[in-house]
């Protein structure tokens, strides 16, 4: 078999299913763009005031008050 | 800045050879979600190997290559996992392409016939109808030359006989 003639036929098969299936530059854009996560603004600071509370929680037990 | 611009630049490189992923897609799963499953993951495993891809080798290269690997990760994957029921078993007998189509009938022999051949065979009959040499398809299936001539052939004639039975 000589597969030299079915390379027009597979390059419209491609045209076919390439223009069924077609995906647009703004839905290939969102696909890869991750989307946005809105964290509160407190969350940067949860470990320096995770450190604070302890700190004063240790220095309240240990001085007796 | 520089990110916003290699995402465009992406984004248009894909859209400019989505066709060739979507064949792809489409001669592996008969069903319009799984491709779209397919290509997306396709995609994005694109855009992973984006960065370290310097355009040494052809565009369409390095596209067949991410594009096959994660096809067959997938296939991999799927026969690993327990079969669930019949509904698997009747999606090989789906038609090709949708319904809604206009169908084109001598490319529809052509999808029908490549098919049913190996998931291995398929993507090396589709290397070479892209005009991919047997060099280059050796590198991207990660076989030996002789190995892919031999197949070729087999793969040959195992079309020519499915084409055969097609027009009977």
């Amino acid at each position: 078999m000589n597969t030299d003639d079915l390379k027009p036929l597979w390059e419209a098969y491609k045209e076919e299913v390439g223009n069924s299936m077609h995906w647009s530059e703004k839905e290939l854009l969102q696909l890869i763009k991750p989307a946005t996560v809105a964290y509160p603004w407190y969350q940067s600071y949860r470990h320096a005031i995770l450190n604070v509370g302890v700190s004063v929680l240790l220095l309240g037990i240990t001085s007796g008050c | 800045m520089a990110k916003a611009s290699l995402h465009q630049e992406f984004v248009q490189l894909i859209a400019r050879h989505q066709k060739l992923i979507h064949s792809l897609c489409s001669l592996y799963y008969p069903l319009p979600e799984d491709r779209k499953d397919l290509f997306q993951e396709i995609v994005l495993q694109l855009w992973k190997s984006y960065p370290a891809f310097n355009y040494q080798s052809k565009v369409t290269t390095w596209l067949y290559r991410v594009a096959l690997n994660t096809v067959f990760a997938r296939i991999r994957k799927e026969k690993a996992r327990p079969k669930t029921g019949p509904l698997s078993e009747k999606t090989d007998q789906l038609p090709a392409l949708d319904s809604e189509r206009t169908e084109n009938s001598a490319t529809q022999e052509l999808y029908r016939a490549i098919s049913q051949l190996s998931d291995e065979d398929k993507a090396i009959i589709l290397l070479h109808l892209d005009e991919h040499s047997n060099d280059e398809i050796a590198a991207m299936m990660n076989m030996s030359r002789t190995n892919i001539s031999t197949r070729m052939s087999r793969i040959k004639n195992r079309l020519s006989k499915l084409f055969k039975k097609e027009m009977l």
